[in-house]
């Protein structure tokens, strides 16, 4: 098992090698000159023009990128243009943040949703199942923003029971993590649903209730075990969402996160800045779905035998 | 079943835990949390929508920047709220030349680390300004400082210059000299001698600050002791975070909110005029916006009004020159008028292909704008096509040269170095591309001249001059907008739109 984490380690490294050339030439041809940015409107062009050669912006691409490289396979993440503090400072102060906030998000959406998916399941074309699904549906439809807004009027403005944003203690966290679960409660809650009810009436349940056990431990033991594989794979997609996609709800919650750092970056064509950010969501994706992986083997014992054989 | 009952339960009571937090409202409609309320009499919260992005002199001349750095660092002078000169550092200063000024600090001032404040720190200061790429512009004319002693040194510049007083009191702040020599990071903890001195930046988040209790101007020194700064980038997120309390005061008010405060009795809103023009400028490079017809039919088919209702409610008065009206040299006597019959008799001779042009912006509000504007370009025959960019592609504008119109906004109380920087030829920010002699000849003609009344003469002729020629047009002047909780007084900001937070009490 551990030969498989490690392997799955190792092939990250092409990932980050592929992800961070794409990402730093887009930035080359993208319009913009660093130089000017960091100097700002009142900067002359010989100015400008001297910065661009010091920072070594005229050198050719490809030596730029391998003088990034060469840097960060040294632990030098670099210099942000914009705020002249190091990466890695940047990141620091930002990540742990969008880790918390995707972090409670993904825990309350699984809890919710394999609860309501399981109950859906269980009570097929009931009441309850009907209002799930229009539930997910609005989910999976309104716009996040919109989400947060509309929470921020009810909790915050007409009940006062919430902030309207902040980071400050857990109330602050209440409705960002409302906001940006409700898309994953969605999208879980439907698949869970799905995948129940393709094993609900399979032959081993049969025999599970024949033999007399509960309900409650036909369904919990034996049922959603077997239908966990695809409801693991959404929500493993969903919390690379969560991590990368917080810009709207870290905006209108004032939640100081590395999605507003990541847009702020490519706005100001902060390269370094950017670039950080982007192996951060990489490295963040690459180890999500190796957990994933592992969850795999630790819900289906079979897949945790082929692990072992690889 | 019973489980799921209990875990409702369970969740129905944390709820109610959660609103039994909550505070009170008024009956009148407005808000107000009594709780709140009663500890914020030492505390001033303010919202805004933009995060510093240093505290190293002469790294940038960004507003929110500025804005800070007015609270932690001090100036020789400053702009009054009438606009006029007032001793910050100093105690006094004369002109002893042309070339020669001779300042006197005030006695016993300290930095927030302990230190004296003395000419030698000035001299520092001025020159990391003159030596820095991106704010030198406002030093240009430091020739020397001569020190006398510590209290007491002469400016010498260059040359007779117009724009030593103006750039002391905008863009020349003071900090220690040792810091500087030894290239210490302020963003790592700001040293300085102003009202207030930073304590905590928590980036993307917050700002705090404290009062400081040994500023050298005792009638100034902030009653309200502690003050933070909240970084909210949503406009309506910070309307509702004032309307419920969690601030005290908003810094940049969303134009769509304004009605919805002005309503609020427990807010109270401002809203002036500030230096800063939301103007039109033609890219001459183009052949099109070369044909002076063009530019002024184009001038002549803006209805201001509909623009500035659309885009801000109504709040930003018309604008006609391209440049703010209310500083000195200030003109619009040339300016082109609404005239869509006249537009529309400009361009007879012209066809529909030739009176297309692309129109690039980076603000969403100035897009609001721009489409009234369109709706007035299609009545006179003109197709405009509006491109929103981000801010590099922005800021690259004028070497790409990629546009046939741009808008945008400035903000300077110096006029000079308004026209300077934006339309003497090989400008830094010359999006007209401009090249013209009367400009260029003035412009240098009015650097030398100390006199405010005659500089006034010859910045108002330049400025006649380009409105003549709808170099670059007016189309609104933007306004500095700020809503406060009513329980505050002492609010002050001029048209440099810098707030004075420490003359700010809790009534």
């Amino acid at each position: 098992m551990w030969k498989y984490v490690l392997k799955r380690l190792v092939a990250m490294i092409p990932v980050l090698i592929c992800v961070t050339f794409l990402v730093f030439m887009i930035f080359q041809y993208a319009e913009g000159d660093p130089a000017r940015m960091i100097l700002g409107f009142d900067a002359t062009e010989e100015a400008v023009a001297e910065l661009r050669e010091e920072m070594g912006l005229n050198d050719p691409k490809i030596v730029q990128y391998g003088r990034y490289m060469w840097n960060l396979l040294h632990g030098d993440f670099g210099t942000s243009y914009s705020t002249r503090m190091p990466v890695v400072t940047e990141l620091a102060s930002r990540f742990p943040n969008t880790l918390k906030l995707a972090a409670v998000s993904i825990v309350v959406a699984m809890a919710v949703s394999i609860s309501l998916g399981v109950l859906a399941a269980i009570k097929q074309n009931s009441i309850f199942d009907m209002f799930s699904m229009v539930l997910a549906l609005l989910g999976i439809s309104l716009p996040t923003f919109w989400i947060g807004l509309i929470c921020i009027i009810i909790f915050s403005v007409h009940l006062d029971w919430l902030p309207s944003g902040g980071s400050e203690g857990l109330r602050s966290m209440v409705l960002p993590v409302i906001t940006l679960s409700m898309n994953s409660v969605a999208a879980i809650t439907r698949t869970t649903r799905s995948s129940m009810l393709d094993v609900i009436h399979s032959d081993y349940n049969r025999t599970a209730k024949s033999k007399g056990l509960s309900k409650s431990e036909v369904i919990w033991r034996h049922t959603l075990p077997n239908a966990l594989i695809p409801t693991l794979t959404v929500a493993g997609i969903q919390t690379c969402f969560m991590v990368s996609g917080t810009i709207m709800v870290e905006n209108v919650f004032a939640w100081p996160g590395i999605g507003r750092l990541l847009v702020s970056a490519t706005q100001n064509r902060d390269v370094p800045l950017a670039l950080g950010c982007i192996i951060l969501f990489s490295v963040s994706f690459s180890l999500i779905n190796l957990v994933v992986d592992l969850l795999y083997a630790a819900v289906d014992p079979r897949i945790r035998a082929s692990y072992k054989n690889k | 079943m019973k489980r799921i009952a209990a875990t409702m339960l369970t969740l129905v009571m944390m709820l109610s835990l959660l609103a039994g937090c909550g505070g009170s409202k008024t009956e009148d409609g407005g808000t107000q949390n009594t709780d709140i309320a009663a500890e914020s009499r030492d505390t001033l919260t303010i919202a805004v929508s933009t995060e510093p992005t240093s505290m190293n002199l002469g790294e940038t001349s960004l507003v929110y920047d500025n804005e800070v750095w007015q609270m932690i660092y001090s100036r020789l002078i400053r702009y009054g709220a009438d606009m006029g000169y007032e001793n910050d550092l100093v105690e006094s200063y004369e002109n002893l030349s042309d070339t020669e000024w001779k300042f006197t600090l005030r006695q016993g001032i300290k930095f927030s680390d302990g230190t004296d404040l003395t000419s030698e720190d000035v001299e520092a200061s001025l020159w990391a300004v003159h030596d820095s790429a991106a704010v030198a512009a406002y030093a240009a004319w430091l020739d020397k400082v001569e020190i006398i002693d510590e209290q007491t040194f002469v400016i010498h510049t260059n040359g007779p210059s117009a724009r030593i007083l103006m750039d002391l009191a905008q863009a020349c702040f003071i900090v220690p000299s040792e810091l500087l020599e030894s290239g210490y990071n302020f963003n790592e903890g700001p040293v300085g001698s102003g009202p207030y001195v930073m304590t905590e930046w928590v980036k993307g988040d917050h700002l705090s600050f404290v009062a400081n209790e040994d500023y050298y101007i005792p009638e100034n020194v902030p009653a309200i002791k502690n003050v933070t700064y909240r970084i909210i980038p949503e406009g309506v997120s910070r309307t509702i975070a004032l309307q419920n309390g969690e601030v005290d005061y908003l810094y940049d008010v969303q134009a769509s909110d304004v009605e919805a405060l002005k309503a609020d009795p427990d807010v109270e809103l401002f809203s002036e005029s500030c230096a800063s023009p939301f103007y039109l400028c033609f890219n001459l490079d183009k052949p099109m916006m070369q044909d002076i017809n063009v530019r002024k039919a184009i001038a002549m088919g803006i209805n201001r009004e509909n623009a500035s209702l659309v885009a801000t409610g109504g709040l930003a008065e018309p604008l006609y020159s391209g440049f703010a009206m209310g500083l000195l040299g200030s003109s619009d006597e040339k300016a082109v008028r609404y005239d869509p019959d006249g537009a529309r008799a400009l361009l007879a001779g012209y066809t529909a292909d030739e009176l297309t042009f692309n129109i690039v912006t980076k603000e969403e509000t100035f897009r609001v704008a721009l489409e009234s504007v369109q709706a007035d370009m299609n009545d006179i025959g003109v197709t405009l096509n509006i491109t929103l960019v981000d801010n590099a592609t922005y800021t690259n504008l004028p070497s790409s040269g990629d546009y046939d119109m741009v808008v945008g906004k400035v903000t300077g109380v110096n006029q000079l170095a308004t026209l300077q920087s934006s339309m003497q030829t090989g400008a830094p920010y010359g999006q007209c591309h401009l090249s013209d002699s009367f400009v260029d000849e003035n412009l240098e003609k009015a650097l030398t001249i100390v006199d405010d009344d005659e500089r006034a003469e010859v910045i108002k002729s330049v400025i006649d001059h380009c409105d003549e020629n709808c170099f670059r047009i007016g189309i609104y002047q933007l306004c500095n907008t700020r809503a406060y909780n009513a329980a505050l007084q002492g609010f002050e900001c001029n048209m440099t739109g810098y707030d004075r937070f420490e003359k700010l009490t809790w009534k």
